[in-house]
């Protein structure tokens, strides 16, 4: 059986996390929680980006290390979709930007898409396309976003800031190539943040059973089905991480064993970087993997959707990772902050006019 | 909206990414980038992209600041080398704390937030420096 993503793979790939982290004991300890709750979030701290970071610039360095890692020209990419919610103009695309400061303007696509936490996903998905119909050679997919929580929310304890980005491409050159995808939509409003509001709702029992699980569980199967696989036949698994907690619950309902789920599994280290997420545990497996190895990868987004891929790692994997930092290289370099200076790198802070 | 728009349009290549020429009568670099080379008048240059690391060679921290600037001070302002073609610009200089900067720290570039025109203007983007990632 022959699929358009078998001539498809990530040619390079790269990560961004800001510097700065907020523990999540500093937040509980200003708005009043007891220490349970991030404990049962299963999260010790998130990063946070600095005051002169947004969605755009933290997208740039992430693509910047993946072209590293590809070693193609800007020149080459026939499109950059940029996932986020965070975008820094409501009107004006990030995707301009940032293919203009990697010299990738002006004969390319680009634009940005919206879904939530697995709008870059989806881009992985039509770059797929893009890619096996010859219509591009390569294709830029970035997510990336400085997640917002309204002060005071649960939600605090995990919203965070970081990109991930990948050059997609033929699969004769890549470092890891996509053997299958499957894609599962519904109407379900889990999670959302209406036009000109600064923070997003959720609805508290709502996120798990019928949005996250439900859809990422609906996703994996099909997969499975398309393609005759089994849990048994995966190395690694990597799912949207908006806790530590949700990842190996829903492996435990597909029958993932732990262990393959540990390895991507960065959330109690840099918070949910919801576009970001799911693609920076991926990434850490790029920066790990054995050639031959099999990834379930499996992103979420809320509104809401799940896709899922099977993707094997080539032997390309080994030199290319050395081009560019590691996940845990940019974990690594981490300075911890208090609670004010976060309200002001994230603007919390209400200011009197100008 | 107080920036001029066609004045950052016309800027955004030289304010995104470090680019110089290189003179193919004399050898010497120019920069910012000419059509004329400014050491012997030559007009057969060559222009490249300036990258890799460079190294901090003085600084100071500006604290009285022009508007669109006020959420981002102090800000560190710095004289950079790049020693392999010697290219020295004047840059901001961010991530870094005041006590940690000193004389040839080494620095990489990274694209980050410069200046804002106020909640609904134009955002400017530019090319700033970091000290190098430890990998
Ligand atoms: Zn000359």
């Amino acid at each position: 059986m022959s699929s358009p993503e078998l001539s498809v793979g990530v040619i390079g790939w790269g990560s961004y996390i800001p510097m700065y982290r907020l523990l999540v004991s500093e937040i509980a300890r200003i708005w009043g929680f007891p220490p349970e709750t991030p404990k049962n979030l299963g999260m010790e701290e998130k990063a946070v980006a600095g005051i002169d970071e947004d969605s755009v610039t933290m997208g740039y360095e992430a693509a910047l290390n993946a072209l590293r890692r590809a070693e193609v020209s800007p020149r080459d990419i026939g499109a950059v979709w940029v996932g986020s919610e965070s975008k820094p103009y409501a009107v004006k695309p990030s995707a301009s930007i940032i293919a203009e400061a990697l010299g990738i303007t002006p004969s390319t696509m680009a634009a940005d898409l919206e879904f939530a936490c697995r709008a870059a996903s989806e881009a992985l998905r039509i770059s797929i396309g893009a890619v096996a119909s010859g219509l591009v050679k390569y294709a830029l997919v970035i997510g990336s976003d400085t997640a917002q929580a309204e002060p005071g929310d649960v939600l605090e304890f995990t919203a965070s800031s970081g990109a991930a980005a990948f050059v997609i491409g033929s699969a004769d050159n890549a470092a890891a190539v996509f053997e299958a995808s499957y894609t599962y939509v519904t109407d379900t409003p889990d999670f959302w943040r209406r036009d000109g509001a600064l923070y997003p709702l959720h609805t508290e029992a709502f996120t798990g059973e019928p949005a996250y699980f439900s859809h990422i569980v609906g996703a994996v199967k099909g997969l499975f089905e398309k393609t005759g696989l089994r849990p048994s036949d995966f190395d690694y698994a990597v799912f949207h991480q908006p806790n530590a907690v949700f990842p190996l619950r829903v492996a435990a309902k597909i029958g993932v064993e732990r262990e393959k789920v540990l390895p991507g599994l960065v959330v109690s280290k840099i918070g949910n970087t919801y576009n970001a997420s799911a693609l920076t545990g991926f990434s850490r497996i790029l920066d790990i993997a054995r050639p031959g190895q099999r990834v379930l990868l499996a992103p979420f987004g809320s509104g809401a959707g799940s896709d899922a891929y099977s993707i094997i790692v080539t032997d390309k994997v080994l030199e290319r990772r050395k081009k560019a930092p590691t996940v845990d290289d940019y974990i690594a370099r981490r300075k911890v902050i208090d609670y004010a200076s976060y309200a002001k790198y994230r603007s919390l802070i209400a200011k009197l006019p100008r | 909206m107080k920036y001029s728009i066609p004045r950052y349009w016309r800027s955004r290549r030289n304010l995104y990414r470090l680019e110089a020429v290189k003179c193919r009568s004399c050898s010497k670099i120019n920069y910012p980038p000419s059509t004329t080379c400014r050491y012997c008048g030559s007009r057969d240059v060559e222009l490249f992209e300036v990258n890799g690391l460079a190294k901090l060679i003085t600084w100071t921290a500006v604290y009285s600041e022009p508007e669109g600037f006020e959420v981002f001070k102090p800000i560190v302002v710095g004289v950079v080398e790049f020693p392999e073609c010697g290219v020295r610009v004047l840059a901001r200089i961010t991530d870094v704390d005041l006590n940690e900067l000193r004389e040839g720290l080494v620095l990489e570039p990274i694209l980050r937030k410069i200046s804002e025109d106020g909640e609904a203007g134009i955002i400017r983007y530019s090319l700033a420096f970091r000290p190098k990632m430890k990998e």
